[in-house]
């Protein structure tokens, strides 16, 4: 029995595939033309092979290779701040589900209420608060910040209350069990789908961090991704014209630096995914 | 009830919730609320162009709420928000409850696939929505070049909020999608097959059990979406980098806070504005919780 | 033994002495940090380079509009972290930087000796409030008529002298040769080609609180009384000069001319003609003559279109220092082989354009008309801290409704630039 027919689902599933691919499909596409290719050919045409040699070598022989110092930095600060981040919001959420204190309904609103407040508001308390260690221009202006993820944080604790009952958490008490050992044994193994979208959501979210790193660092050098990909877009005018620079940094250059920094995303998504699927069957189990 | 438990076996010390929020709560306060509480007082600094800056509790938002830009503003982020909202709950959601029907690999390569423009961000994004929404080089041109005006442009400050509406969904979708599926598949399967066996129906699965089971999540979603909307920045920018001049760099209200704290470094206008901007998504949020039966804090 | 003191005594002395001058020398090396895009990062190096006695740490950041505004503000009021020296690819952000709550740039005109300013022309005319200069600048993007010599003679078109026969030119073209245009007049393209060249004040500060606009001056409708009705008959465009909409026109050789700034032949017209897949071969085409002359005028002034600037900060701790890297980037001799646009300073540019006299794509050499027109850029107009506004509101009044109701789009501009500058801090006079 189904709510409408397997067809009729297949069908949703083709839409959806073509509506989100398409753009996708176009990404891929790109950097085997040239800037003018991309006008002149059909969107979806296939350039050539030479091509996709020479917008590699345009995009990877800038500052000899700068696109990778910035990768490699955009790795280690975004794995840096998912270590953090994880170990600090994955027993906050399972206490305020599970271990009420005096206090956890304020937490959970003001941790709502972060999530709400427009980022604009916030550029010039942070990069004071990170003026005043002196911490600005160094990689940990941008780590530490990313370190909080209410998001995440809210996540577990919709996890826990939802799907964790509280008389295993009683039996385990009786048991002699601490607190420490039923979430790290109990809940732990069982709500990895829950940390594994949050994982998931705090890689994306370091990953992709654009405004952090824009504030607080002046150095190329310390770059990530995708302020290193502004600064030459800025100047060389590869998106809206207007630059007027003769580095070969153009449409499909900036096309082949958007699938560079997607591709890690794409793989912790596909890694992700299957604790996803892990969780089915725990899920199953339980109870 | 936790309490009850902790005063029986007090021979052992238990470790009190806060032990465990502790790390967290540093890190609130010191990246969450204490950035909030100075923005607060930020939106009563009021700088003016010669002189020191001084205080007043109302020039700010004066100022602010008498911005020429402020109404068409407001009007452009209702209009997304009404389109925008809608559209992209019906994808989420259909989309999440079909791949949990029957989860299958076709539903996981979907599931995949939704997610991937919701993956390019920055100016990478700022590229890709360009090329999609010229009708001369976009792979949907045949479809756009219908609603091209006379000078062959697409975009216009007019039909932007619908634009932007289907370029949010298709970048915010997978990311729901995936928040969404994770929920249902939490949901546990003996749950489901008592209440068929009880006689319900596929419909029935999913408007009684599966839905209600998520609640609190579908507020989440609601709560978060609603901020997003009225706080839409990244996709206006995104595509006024490359349309020069088609799209104002001010079209919505977050663009507008952003521009009075980079382009002016006023960030007392900025803070009011956003402090306007947050009291009507505290309002709707608060709305939501109050009014609807979607966010129950009881335990099951 | 005795005499054996004082010698070592004297080695000694003049050991620690050395040791301390070394140190002193060592600390005494200034040191200044500039902040570049990631064009002038190689001029910038080269100059590291060729003076190892000051330490240079330079710094690539991102130089969109406002982006460096917005970092140098915090940095001013966490008071850390101010650059030496900084570019500024959009100039008119000098003018928030000047003001307050910034205070950021230092006045050059004791700084700089006075043959490098005059040096300049009227480039710095801009950046400069109450007679303080503020800046140096990098390059300069005077307007110029630029024309498809060869459609030009193959239609028996002639290149207009005034803006009625640029008008007229506009009807005949659109009469004959549908399809073809005569450039766009989008956004900035428009706004300082056109009605900056006019001297329209809407952008004329003469002092950082003190602006004059008012869109009903003659200045100002006598460019409407042009644009309006070309935009009309679609001789000229209204789609930003890179839209992809616009870009296959010129590739197709559709654009048969336009008023533009010094760099739309080498970084518009030559990459978008070039490889394009349709059969428009610009190469020996194009060439540029001198700017109309608005009636009611004897010069034909030229607009400016953008221009980069350099600024030192007035908090600098070797300002000596700051102000020999700025001069060295923008009136060296060494740095006119990296700089891709007409420089700013006057003995740079000749030999830039030297280099431009032969290069085979233009029709001819463009240098004389570039160099006339660079001296004749209208000192109406001046950097002000609502200039994206004021492009913003262009485009969704003049541009949007200028064919149909020019008169009613340019009072809308006025009005809303009026409230823009109003809102910057701005008193605004008509």
């Amino acid at each position: 029995m189904q709510v409408v027919s397997r067809g009729a689902r297949n069908l949703l599933f083709v839409l959806a595939i073509l509506f989100f691919g398409v753009p996708i499909v176009w990404l891929l596409l790109a950097p085997t033309k040239t800037t003018n290719q991309l006008q002149y050919l059909p969107p979806l045409a296939f350039g050539s092979f030479d091509q996709v040699g020479i917008t590699a070598g345009n995009l990877f022989g800038y500052n000899n290779g700068m696109i990778w110092l910035w990768a490699w930095n955009s790795v280690w600060y975004t794995a840096t701040s998912l270590v953090i981040a994880l170990l600090v919001s994955v027993p906050a959420g399972y206490a305020l589900a599970k271990l009420p204190f005096r206090g956890s309904t304020t937490v959970l609103f003001l941790t709502l209420l972060t999530m709400i407040v427009p980022s604009a508001a916030l550029i010039l308390p942070l990069y004071l608060e990170m003026s005043s260690v002196g911490l600005i221009n160094t990689p940990w202006a941008v780590i530490l910040p990313l370190t909080f993820h209410p998001f995440g944080v809210y996540l577990i604790y919709l996890f826990a209350k939802t799907t964790m009952p509280d008389s295993i958490i009683e039996a385990a008490r009786i048991d002699g069990c601490s607190e420490f050992a039923i979430m790290w044994r109990i809940f732990i193994p069982v709500a990895w789908p829950a940390i594994a979208m949050v994982t998931f959501f705090v890689f994306v979210g370091a990953w992709n961090a654009f405004f952090l790193p824009f504030i607080m660092l002046n150095s190329d050098t310390l770059a990530t991704l995708q302020l290193g990909l502004q600064l030459l877009v800025s100047s060389t005018g590869a998106i809206g014209g207007g630059g007027q620079s003769n580095i070969p940094i153009h449409a499909p250059e900036v096309a082949l630096a958007a699938l560079v920094s997607v591709l890690p995303i794409l793989c912790v998504f596909l890694f992700a995914q299957r604790y996803l699927v892990a969780g089915q069957t725990a899920g199953a189990e339980k109870g | 009830m936790p309490s009850q438990s902790s005063s029986r076996s007090s021979r052992r010390w238990r470790s009190p919730g806060w032990f465990f929020v502790a790390p967290y709560l540093v890190i609130l306060i010191a990246f969450g609320i204490a950035p909030a509480i100075y923005g607060l007082y930020q939106t009563f600094e009021v700088t003016s162009p010669v002189g020191a800056p001084y205080l007043s509790l109302t020039k700010n938002f004066a100022d602010v709420l008498k911005d020429y830009r402020l109404p068409t503003a407001s009007w452009n982020v209702v209009k997304y928000l009404l389109i925008w909202l809608p559209l992209m709950l019906l994808v989420v959601f259909a989309l999440a409850l079909a791949m949990d029907a029957k989860r299958t690999r076709f539903a996981a390569i979907t599931r995949f696939v939704t997610y991937v423009p919701g993956a390019v961000t920055g100016s990478a994004a700022a590229l890709l929505w360009l090329f999609m929404s010229s009708p001369a080089v976009s792979p949907i041109g045949a479809i756009l070049r219908h609603f091209v005006d006379k000078s062959g442009s697409f975009l216009s400050d007019q039909n932007f909020a619908l634009i932007l509406a289907v370029m949010g969904t298709a970048s915010g979708a997978g990311g729901w999608i995936v928040v969404v599926y994770g929920a249902l598949v939490a949901i546990p399967q003996e749950l489901i097959e008592s209440a068929v066996l009880d006689g319900a129906n596929a419909w029935d699965t999913v408007w009684h059990i599966k839905l209600p089971m998520i609640r609190s999540y579908i507020a989440f979603i609601l709560i978060v979406s609603i901020a997003q909307g009225f706080q839409l920045f990244v996709e206006p920018t995104v595509i006024s980098q490359g349309a020069g001049g088609q799209v104002s760099r001010t079209w919505s209200i977050n663009q507008l806070v952003f521009s009075y704290a980079t382009d002016q470094s006023n960030y007392g206008r900025a803070s009011a504005l956003a402090i306007l901007l947050l009291v009507v998504c505290v309002a709707l949020a608060v709305f939501i919780i109050t009014r609807t039966r979607f966010y129950s804090t009881e335990e099951r | 033994m005795y005499g054996r003191i004082p010698a070592v005594t004297a080695v000694a002395a003049s050991l620690v002495t050395l040791c301390f001058a070394q140190a002193a020398l060592a600390a005494d090396k200034p040191s200044i940090t500039v902040w570049v895009d990631t064009n002038r990062q190689i001029p910038a190096q080269a100059y590291k380079d060729a003076h190892p006695e000051v330490d240079i740490t330079i710094d690539v950041i991102d130089g969109s509009q406002g982006s460096n505004t917005s970092k140098i503000a915090l940095a001013e009021k966490a008071n850390s972290g101010i650059p030496d020296v900084v570019f500024l690819g959009s100039p008119d952000e000098i003018s928030t930087l000047a003001a307050n709550p910034i205070n950021y740039p230092v006045a050059l005109n004791d700084l700089v000796p006075k043959d490098i300013l005059a040096g300049f022309g009227t480039t710095l005319a801009r950046c400069t409030y109450d007679g303080k200069t503020y800046c140096l600048g990098n390059d300069t993007g005077q307007t110029v008529f630029w024309y498809n010599k060869a459609q030009f003679a193959a239609w028996n078109y002639a290149v207009p002298k005034t803006f009625d026969e640029f008008k007229a030119l506009g009807d005949k073209l659109a009469k004959e040769h549908p399809g073809y245009n005569l450039g766009t007049v989008n956004g900035r393209y428009g706004v300082d080609a056109f009605f900056g060249s006019s001297g329209c004040p809407i952008i004329d500060p003469s002092s950082p609180t003190d602006v004059k606009i008012n869109t009903t001056d003659p200045k100002c409708t006598r460019v409407g009384d042009v644009m309006g009705p070309m935009i009309a008959n679609g001789s000229l465009s209204t789609l930003d000069l890179f839209d992809k909409n616009y870009t296959t026109q010129v590739a197709a050789g559709k654009v048969i001319g336009m008023i533009g700034a010094s760099w739309v032949a080498d970084f518009a017209f030559k990459p978008m003609t070039t490889d394009a897949g349709t059969d428009f071969d610009a190469k020996g085409k194009f060439a540029a003559a001198p700017m109309p002359t608005w009636s009611g005028e004897t010069t034909n002034w030229s607009g400016a279109v953008g221009g980069g600037i350099w600024a030192v900060s007035n908090k600098s701790k070797n300002t000596d220092a700051a102000v020999k890297f700025a001069i060295a980037m923008t009136a060296a001799p060494e740095v006119v082989k990296t700089q891709t646009t007409y420089p700013a300073f006057g003995p740079n540019a000749q030999v830039w354009l030297k280099a431009k006299s032969s290069d085979p794509w233009y029709a001819e050499d463009p240098g004389p008309v570039l160099t006339d027109a660079a001296a004749k850029v209208n000192p109406a107009d001046g950097y002000v801290r609502y200039q994206t506004q004021e492009i913003d509101s262009f485009n969704q009044t003049v541009i949007a409704n200028g064919a149909t109701d020019m008169a009613g789009a340019l009072k809308a501009w006025g009005d809303q630039t009026s409230q823009a500058a109003q809102a910057a801090g701005y008193d605004v006079s008509q």
